[in-house]
């Protein structure tokens, strides 16, 4: 019986990693961000759980575990300064933060218009529900 | 040198054999980085229907040159489709306008790697894994999302912060990691050579020998397996260590051809040993004891017992702290 | 006593331990200021005293000259330099004068720079002078003497620039040591010369006058060219042709200054060099004859300055010029034979002797003139001065006398003397040039009794004229001026007749002096005095003739002069302008040198600095370049790490 492989796993991982990262530059919602950060995490933990595997004792498990409750409670903290930020300047975007540029540099804005909206839909006007009003009995045919 | 060749020909030579070993990987990280380049948010979107078929594409690929299987066939498919899912959840959580429709692929991501976790024998751990993760931190981030964004999908869920360099960036970082996964795991041509060298072990007659590879002539003695060996033996000064040339010169007689292969053969090992497979390649590969959590939970409480409470110290610091900057306010505390 | 010698130190130390008392005494309380006279009076009277007792050295060492290494100066490969003093009959006869007449004309300073307020500076600055004089006289090696040459025109510059706020004073203080500079680098060619062609790579004076070594020279053809650039430093630091361009504007500075260093002392450094060099000197004829032309030349082209001059100042200046150059005649006169080269020698020693005398005593009187005129020294503008300063006038009438060559009086017996060595060069072959050299030389001897005697009948004769400057009380000088004034008129009178025909000053030269410093092939017999009554007889013919004239001129026929300059306009033009080497040098050298500099300025400051400017805004520009990376985002920070990762892996593993 050849070995388990190893190797998938590690791939799997490093694609996890991968995506997380690329996320993780690329989304502006603070919590999205932060998620992605949560997600290379986990690729981590997934590498870790496959050389334990492979090794045969727990220390990658052991280490997994350690690196969970650490990602809990940078998830506490991250959420409290994500609250405090967005008191601030009530938008979870992070790119409203600039202040650390340097003095001579202009602020970047976002250039791209959005779309326009799309008309709100017309919704049939119905009548409102009910007993039948009054109407005048007259021309109305019941054929 | 990982990706270094061994050949000195002309630059584009070079570059063709460097495409010839590495395609497997170069395929479906170029792949990817298109499909998730594409799916990026962005102001005006692309298509997305032709952009998940070249996506389930690239994952297909990447699943068929990539993956190595092993012969368990229930393993295997559990793990295809595990990761399967986990890497669609994370490319729909990087891809995803709607912030409660990313967060909520997180929580994809995080039940298939707790798939994950289980194939790799540790129960425990996807089980906590699910209950903090999913369970805490992904609820905990839905309740943000939806009282701090009520209208949904802001403006900044639809652009996405350098999107071209990010993508390439992070892909030519994967490209990377898969490169020295497959130059280190890629054993196919070890396998193969290992093949050649049982073979020639129990090796009888020469007639035997020059069916298999070919009448002699001359100017072609070599076996034609030898310049691959020669690639992972190369010679040297000492004797004893070539490999290849011992096997060459042994051609015609059969008796010492098969001590030089059994010869070849240890080498061999040992070089597939060493060559990162870290774990011994022995008989008995050492496993996982079946009762994890009481293994566990001994080695928490023995061998990482310092580790353990520092976590705890950790946990409860965090605490505090949470609670001590969110409860700055300006005013009384409401 | 015991050998004596080592005392010869003090000669110089006194006077530098003055300057820098009197340079402390400048940052007194304004009080004390009024007596920092007294380190700078009392030092050099105390080198006097040490300078007589040097003569007694010389005396009692009967010609071997006493030589002192103090300590090594420097040492550098080749190059051994101690500091090194010689006291022999030269540098004896040369410190006496010198303190002596420093010590006068300090005491005269103390009334003329009464009151300014650069009291304390004035003095140290003479006492600094006085320092690197008497350094000069006793060095013992080129580079001490090369020092002290430099230091006296340094001083001569600060004292000349003395009132540095007045413009035309610092322009004047800027063109002296810019012109001795140009001397200067001639000498220290002719330095290097003698060094680098010496045996021993030495520059003693003993080691390089020895015959062997002059004969070494000869043979490798380096005499005359060091010769000659020897002499190119005495042109410019004795003001001859071309080079005497600075003296008469040196007189913007004090009289006191003019009197010391442009009389008697800096501006007879020149002569002192040649006179010490003459083993060099002497064995190359032409060089004699150079400097003897040029020498000639100068007397005449001075003299005849000198005539139309209205500045009593720029006068006596001219008349300087023209003395040195009547030294300098005397020095080249020293051909054809061992006894006309030590009396030529010494003839010139002898001039310069007397000439510190009564051209100090000129100078002081006129500056006794100025301070009671006001600070008033165009003659024009006063006139009749005799009943108004007695003293000064019989005072600058001996001096007049002496420098106009009036018989018995010093400068008679020495400019004679002069006349009467050119006049035995002129015999036997090669002499043709110094016979025109002596006819020159004759002729200017009247022009300067002329001249002399026309600057004393316009001061001090004719109808009494006060400038408005005088505030109408003109008065004879305080007796801290007048002493001064006295005392040297004593000298000028009785130096020449007491010291001249006597032999005294011939005789002490020659054995005190060359019987250690002459090569053998001169040998110190005794010379004896070369009178020439024809010479004596003519020389007092002209002298007469030209006070005759002046008399004539600007006392009984006053109207004559500007009749005399109308008929030779030109002429008087050209003589009054100072033949025009001013505006000639000004053109030719200035003129170009400017030029250039404007164009090194606009070099240095355009394109050198602009290229250091330059290399300074790189990390500037760099900065520009790599600023809009920090522009906040987080973000992209984390873009640019995972970027700067990727690159860094990947180039890692490619390679």
């Amino acid at each position: 019986m050849s070995p388990p492989a190893l190797e998938n796993y590690l791939i799997v991982g490093a694609i996890l990693f991968a995506l997380g990262l690329v996320g993780f530059i690329t989304r502006r919602n603070m919590i999205i961000l932060f998620l992605c950060a949560e997600m290379m995490v986990l690729a981590v933990a997934v590498n870790l759980t496959a050389f334990a595997r492979y090794h045969g004792n727990l220390g990658g498990q052991v280490l997994t575990l350690f690196i969970l409750t650490v990602a809990a409670c940078e998830a506490a903290i991250a959420l409290v300064l994500v609250l405090m930020l967005y008191r601030k300047k009530h938008t979870l975007d992070v790119s409203v933060w600039q202040e650390l540029r340097e003095p001579d540099q202009e602020p970047i804005e976002d250039e791209e218009p959005l779309p326009p909206e799309p008309p709100p839909p017309t919704w049939p006007h119905l009548p409102p529900s009910g007993p039948e009003p009054e109407h005048e009995l007259e021309e109305t045919s019941h054929v | 040198m990982v990706f270094a060749q061994q050949t000195d020909v002309s630059r584009s030579a070079a570059l063709l054999a460097f495409w010839r070993e590495y395609w497997v990987v170069l395929l479906p990280t170029a792949l990817g980085f298109l499909v998730v380049y594409a799916l990026l948010p962005r102001v005006r979107q692309s298509k997305q229907a032709w952009l998940t078929l070249a996506g389930a594409l690239a994952l297909i690929a990447a699943g068929m040159l990539l993956v190595h299987s092993t012969g368990i066939w229930q393993e295997t498919l559990l793990f295809y489709s595990f990761s399967a899912i986990a890497i669609v959840g994370g490319v729909l959580l990087v891809t995803q306008s709607n912030p409660v429709y990313a967060a909520l692929s997180f929580a994809l991501v995080v039940l298939a790697t707790c798939g994950l976790f289980l194939l790799n024998g540790a129960p425990f751990l996807s089980a906590a894994t699910i209950i903090v993760y999913a369970g805490a931190i992904v609820v905990t981030f839905l309740f943000v999302i939806m009282l701090s964004q009520q209208s949904g999908v802001d403006n900044a869920d639809l652009r996405s912060r350098e999107p071209l360099l990010a993508t390439i960036a992070g892909f030519v970082l994967l490209a990377s990691l898969l490169g020295v996964l497959h130059r280190t795991f890629d054993q196919r041509e070890l396998d193969v050579l290992a093949q050649q060298l049982d073979w020639l072990a129990q090796v009888r007659t020469v007639d035997e020998i020059n069916k298999r590879y070919g009448e002699p002539e001359i100017g072609k003695m070599r076996l034609p397996f030898t310049e691959k060996l020669r690639k992972y033996f190369p010679e040297t000064s000492d004797e004893d260590k070539n490999f290849a040339t011992r096997l060459d010169h042994k051609r015609g007689r059969p008796a010492e051809l098969r001590e030089e292969a059994k010869k070849a053969h240890a080498a061999l090992d040992e070089l597939r040993v060493a060559y990162g497979t870290v774990a011994p390649h022995t008989d008995k590969p050492p496993k996982l004891k079946a009762e994890n959590v009481a293994w566990l939970g001994q080695a928490l409480f023995t061998t990482y017992l310092v580790p353990v409470e520092l976590a705890a110290v950790l946990l409860l610091v965090a605490t505090i702290g949470a609670i001590a900057i969110a409860g700055r306010r300006e005013g009384t505390l409401r | 006593m015991s050998d004596p010698a080592p005392i010869l130190w003090l000669i110089p130390a006194l006077p530098l331990a003055a300057a820098i008392a009197c340079g402390l005494a400048a940052f007194a309380y304004a009080d004390f200021k009024r007596y920092s006279h007294w380190p700078c009076v009392v030092g050099i009277a105390a080198a006097f005293l040490f300078a007589l007792v040097a003569l007694v050295i010389v005396f009692r060492r009967d010609g071997a000259a006493a030589v002192l290494t103090y300590f090594p100066w420097f040492q550098a490969g080749n190059v051994d330099v101690g500091l090194s003093l010689r006291a022999d009959g030269l540098t004896a006869v040369m410190l006496v004068m010198i303190t002596f007449i420093s010590t006068l004309i300090a005491i005269f300073s103390i009334g003329y720079m009464h009151g300014d307020p650069g009291y304390p500076r004035f003095f140290a600055e003479f006492s600094l002078f006085v320092f690197f004089m008497t350094g000069l006289v006793l060095a013992n090696n080129f580079i001490v003497l090369y020092a002290c040459w430099e230091g006296v025109g340094l001083c001569s510059y600060l004292l000349i620039g003395f009132w540095f706020a007045r413009p035309s004073a610092a322009a004047a203080a800027r063109k002296a040591f810019l012109v001795t500079r140009l001397g200067d680098i001639g000498l220290f060619l002719g330095i290097l010369v003698l060094w680098a062609y010496h045996p021993e790579r030495s520059l003693e004076f003993h080691q390089i006058f020895r015959p062997a070594v002059i004969q070494h020279y000869a043979s490798e053809g380096v005499l005359l060219p060091a010769c000659l650039l020897i002499f190119v430093g005495c042109v410019g630091k004795s003001a001859q042709f071309p080079l005497h361009v600075w003296l008469p504007d040196a007189m913007e500075g004090p009289t006191p200054v003019s009197a010391l260093i442009h009389a008697a002392t800096m501006v007879t450094a020149g002569v002192y060099l040649v006179a010490r060099c003459m083993p060099l000197f002497g064995q190359e004829e032409l060089a004699l004859l150079v400097v003897a032309s040029i020498g000639c030349f100068t007397a005449l082209l001075a003299a005849s300055i000198a005539v139309t001059q209205t500045d009593l100042k720029r006068v006596l200046a001219y008349s300087t010029v023209s003395q040195l150059g009547y030294m300098f005649l005397a020095l080249g006169c020293g051909v054809r034979s061992e006894r006309l080269a030590v009396f030529a020698v010494t003839a010139a020693i002898f001039h310069l002797f007397t000439h510190a005398f009564f051209k100090a005593l000129l100078f002081l009187a006129a500056g006794s003139v100025m301070h009671a005129m006001g600070d008033v020294i165009d003659m024009r503008r006063f006139g009749g001065l005799r009943k108004v300063l007695p003293t000064t006038h019989w005072t600058f009438l001996c001096g007049a006398g002496a420098l106009s060559g009036f018989p018995l009086l010093s400068g008679f017996w020495s400019k004679d003397d002069i006349l009467a060595a050119n006049y035995a060069a002129s015999h036997g072959t090669g002499g043709g040039a110094y016979m025109l050299l002596f006819v020159v030389a004759m002729t200017t001897a009247g022009i300067t009794a002329f001249y002399t005697a026309r600057a004393y009948f316009m001061t001090f004769h004719g109808p009494q004229r006060l400038p408005p400057e005088a505030h109408g009380h003109a008065h004879e000088s305080p007796p801290v001026m007048t002493w001064p004034l006295m005392i040297l008129a004593g000298g000028a009178l009785l130096v020449g007749i007491v010291l001249g025909p006597t032999g005294l000053f011939e005789r002490f030269l020659e054995r005190y002096w060359m019987k250690g410093g002459f090569p053998a092939s001169i040998s110190p017999e005794h010379a004896g005095g070369h009178f020439s009554f024809v010479v004596m007889l003519l020389s007092t013919v002209l002298a007469l003739a030209g006070i005759g004239l002046a008399y004539w001129m600007y006392v009984k026929a006053p109207g004559m002069a500007p009749l005399l300059a109308y008929r030779i306009k030109g002429l008087y033009q050209a003589s009054r302008s100072k033949f025009y080497f001013d505006e000639i040098y000004g053109a030719t050298v200035v003129g170009p040198a400017n030029a250039a500099a404007h164009v090194l300025r606009v070099f240095d400051q355009y394109i050198l600095d602009g290229l250091v400017d330059l290399i300074g805004s790189l990390p500037s520009a760099v900065g520009y370049v790599l600023r809009p990376a920090q522009n906040g985002l987080v973000q992209f920070y984390a873009l640019l790490m995972v970027l700067g990762l990727s690159g860094f892996v990947v180039a890692v593993l490619l390679r």
